[in-house]
């Protein structure tokens, strides 16, 4: 299991659900950059607590929810420890798995 | 068919009707009290803290063995952590889980956690470097 892209893909499987912009949720979340909602989405870095509760309170979800493997793609669960997604590679999966949300 | 059953005791009925009046005055209150978690921002860093220090004592660990099971320098890192101060990274958090040997998930639940401590106010959890 790789927490980090778990967490990743429920964020951005939260937030296109919700149809929000990274920047719009960044400010809903108190995420200071919408950059590092990408990041966060991609599973890279390494946020802090946080950005993970206001992540979790933006999306009306609660913290543990953002750690739960149910719909995962086993491509997100089963990534590499070290695994990153690059951004053609999260739009992908987002295609292949969100079909409904718009890219974003 | 005379007097067969005898009729209820007085004190009985009354207590019960006393602990139905405990009984839904808690509800009452708890519901109220939930209502405020819901509607007020939740606690979160207090939330954590509470959570990793009953599981650190439910697993008899002290601070300073939890501190130096997660690589952390200072028992009192853990000690600010319970308290609700400091701002983890998901690193440590996951560490955290390992070391209390607790999923992220249960970690990180607000089951069984009294309302009173996710109601507490929002002030404690700047990090310290914000607070100095």
């Amino acid at each position: 299991m790789n927490y980090r892209l778990i967490l990743g893909w429920n964020v951005r499987r939260g937030r296109l659900a919700l149809n929000l912009s990274q920047e719009k949720f960044a400010a809903d979340a108190g995420i200071g950059e919408q950059g590092s909602v990408s990041e966060l989405e991609r599973g890279a870095g390494n946020p802090t607590y946080k950005t993970i509760a206001g992540a979790a309170k933006a999306l009306g979800l609660a913290i543990p929810d953002l750690f739960s493997d149910t719909d995962v793609p086993s491509e997100v669960k089963n990534g590499a420890e070290d695994k990153v997604w690059d951004d053609d590679e999260i739009r992908a999966l987002s295609k292949k798995y969100l079909p409904r949300s718009r890219p974003g | 068919m005379g007097g067969a059953a005898s009729p209820p005791k007085r004190h009985p009925i009354k207590l019960c009707t006393e602990i139905h009046k405990i009984g839904r005055s808690w509800d009452i209150s708890h519901r109220r009290s939930l209502e405020n978690v819901k509607s007020n921002e939740m606690n979160v860093f207090r939330l954590l803290g509470w959570k990793l220090q009953t599981l650190r004592r439910l697993k008899g660990l002290t601070q300073e063995e939890l501190a130096s099971r997660i690589g952390a320098a200072e028992q009192g890192y853990i000690s600010d952590l319970e308290l609700g101060k400091g701002n983890p990274t998901l690193l440590t958090v996951f560490r955290i889980s390992e070391a209390l040997n607790t999923p992220l998930s249960e970690l990180l639940s607000t089951e069984n956690v009294p309302a009173a401590v996710l109601n507490e106010p929002m002030r404690q959890h700047l990090p310290k470097d914000v607070l100095e």
